[in-house]
C-alpha cells in the first residue's frame, strides 16, 4: 500500500518542506523590515510636501468645500484617554464666507472688504469631545459636585480664554477672543469659537496650546502643519 | 489510479494552505517590542516642563518653611527664656503648634501637585505609547522599570528610542 504511494508521499513531504522555508524566508524578512523600519520609525512625520505652489478655485462654493475637508489637514484631532481634542482653523476668506451665508457670496467686493477687515486675526474652532457609549452631558463627567458643574459652564463661558495659547512662528499669541458655542442637542460636545491675532505674513506651523483645567487633563498641544496651510488655495482673482 | 490522484492533490493543497496560513498567524503575532521605562518617563517633553514647574514651586515652598523654622527655633528659645511664666509659654507654644500646621499643610500641598504632575505626564504617556503600538502594528509593547516584570529583552526589538521621538512629537502636537 506505502510502497504504491511512496510518489505522493514524497510531494507530500516536498511540499511542506517548501512551506517550512517560506515560513523561514518571511520571518527573515520581517525582522529585516522590522530593522529598517525601526531606523526610519525616527523620522515619521518630518517629511514635508515640497510644493509650494497654492492651488486655485473657481468659485467660493469650490474655496469652502475644500476648507471643509477633513483630508486637506485644516482640522487636527488628538485623542487623551476618553476625550478627543480637535482644531479646526478656519482661514479668514471661509470665515468670512460662513459668517456672511451663502445668500451674500454674490457680493464679491463686500466680501473683500470683509476679509480686509478681519485680516489681523487667525480663526479656529476648537472642540472637545467624549468617546464614552454613555449619553452623559460633557460638562458632568467626572464631577463631584453640583457647583462644580456651574464652576465648569462659568470657566467655559469667561475664562477659558485665559488658558488657550497659539505658537505661531516664533510667537505664542494668546486668545483675543473665545466664544463658548453650548450646543444643547449635543452635549456630549464642547465647542469654541477662538481667534489669535495674526502677526506673521508667512505660513508657520501653527500649535495651538490649551491648559484643559475642564477635566484636568494637563497640556495639550495640537499641531496645524505648515504644509497644509500652504494648500489652501486661492480663489480666481475675478472672483473677487 | 486517477481517484488517488485527486485525493492525494486535495490534501496536499489542503496541508499548504494550512503550512502557509500557521507561518502568517505566527508572523502576526510576534512583533512585540519592549521599552525602558524609566528612560522613557525621563525624556518625555512634557515630564522635562513639569519637573522645571516643580522644582520652581519647591523652591518657592521651601523658602517658606525655612522661614517657618526659623520662627520655630526663635520660640524654642523664648521658651527656655521665659520657663516658669506659664501664660507666655503656652502663648509660644499655641504660636509654634500654628506654625507647625502652617508647614505641614505646605508641604502637603507640594505633595498634591507631585501627584497631580504625575498623573498628568503618565496619562499622555501610556496614550501615545498606545498610538505608537497601534501606529506600528505592535501585538504588544512590554516595559522594563526595574521591578523584574521583564527579565531580559533584546536589544534588536527595544523600542525605547523610537518611542521617546514619537511620544515628544506626538505631545508637540503632531497628528497620529
Amino acid at each position: 500500500m506505502i510502497k504504491n504511494h511512496r510518489p505522493f508521499i514524497l510531494l507530500l513531504y516536498i511540499c511542506i518542506m517548501i512551506a517550512a522555508c517560506t515560513s523561514v524566508n518571511s520571518s527573515a524578512q520581517k525582522k529585516e523590515e522590522a530593522v529598517a523600519s525601526a531606523t526610519s520609525e525616527t523620522s515619521v512625520g518630518t517629511t514635508t510636501n515640497s510644493s509650494e505652489s497654492p492651488n486655485t478655485v473657481t468659485s467660493y462654493q469650490e474655496y469652502f468645500n475644500w476648507v471643509r475637508n477633513p483630508e486637506n489637514g485644516l482640522n487636527v484631532s488628538k485623542k487623551l484617554g476618553i476625550f478627543e481634542y480637535s482644531l479646526y482653523y478656519k482661514p479668514v476668506l471661509y470665515e468670512v464666507l460662513c459668517t456672511a451665508g451663502k445668500q451674500k457670496w454674490a457680493d464679491k467686493k463686500r466680501i473683500h472688504e470683509q476679509v480686509k477687515d478681519l485680516s489681523s486675526q487667525q480663526f479656529f474652532l476648537f472642540t472637545i469631545k467624549v468617546s464614552t457609549n454613555e449619553a452623559t452631558e460633557l460638562l458632568k463627567i467626572n464631577l463631584t459636585s453640583e457647583e462644580e458643574y456651574k464652576e465648569r459652564v462659568n470657566y467655559c463661558s469667561f475664562h477659558i480664554q485665559n488658558d488657550l495659547f497659539l505658537v505661531d512662528g516664533n510667537d505664542t499669541l494668546p486668545c483675543s477672543f473665545a466664544h463658548f458655542e453650548r450646543a444643547y442637542n449635543n452635549a456630549s460636545l464642547l465647542q469654541f469659537s477662538l481667534a489669535f491675532p495674526s502677526r506673521s505674513q508667512q505660513a508657520n506651523n501653527k500649535i495651538f496650546i490649551c491648559l484643559d483645567r475642564l477635566f484636568d487633563m494637563g497640556q495639550i498641544n495640537i499641531r496645524i502643519p505648515k504644509e497644509a496651510l500652504l494648500q489652501i488655495p486661492n480663489v480666481k482673482q475675478d472672483q473677487l | 489510479m486517477t481517484k488517488n490522484i485527486l485525493i492525494y492533490s486535495f490534501l496536499l493543497v489542503v496541508v499548504a494552505a494550512a503550512a502557509l496560513w500557521a507561518n502568517q498567524q505566527f508572523n502576526r503575532s510576534s512583533k512585540i517590542g519592549w521599552m525602558d521605562l524609566p528612560k522613557v518617563y525621563d525624556q518625555f517633553a512634557y515630564k522635562k516642563q513639569l519637573q522645571k514647574e516643580l522644582e520652581s514651586r519647591q523652591l518657592a515652598t521651601g523658602n517658606k518653611v525655612d522661614s517657618i523654622e526659623m520662627e520655630l527655633s526663635v520660640l524654642s528659645n523664648l521658651m527656655n527664656e521665659d520657663k516658669g511664666k506659664e501664660s507666655l509659654i503656652n502663648e509660644h507654644r499655641r504660636k509654634g503648634n500654628m506654625l507647625l500646621m502652617q508647614k505641614k499643610k505646605l508641604e502637603e500641598q507640594l505633595e498634591e501637585v507631585r501627584t497631580d504632575f504625575h498623573n498628568k505626564i503618565t496619562m499622555q504617556l501610556n496614550q501615545y505609547v498606545r498610538d505608537y503600538a497601534e501606529s506600528q502594528n505592535y501585538d504588544l509593547v512590554l516595559s522594563a522599570d526595574g521591578s523584574g516584570i521583564l527579565m531580559y529583552g533584546e536589544r534588536k526589538i527595544e523600542l525605547t528610542d523610537n518611542i521617546v521621538a514619537y511620544i515628544n512629537k506626538r505631545y508637540m502636537g503632531e497628528p497620529k
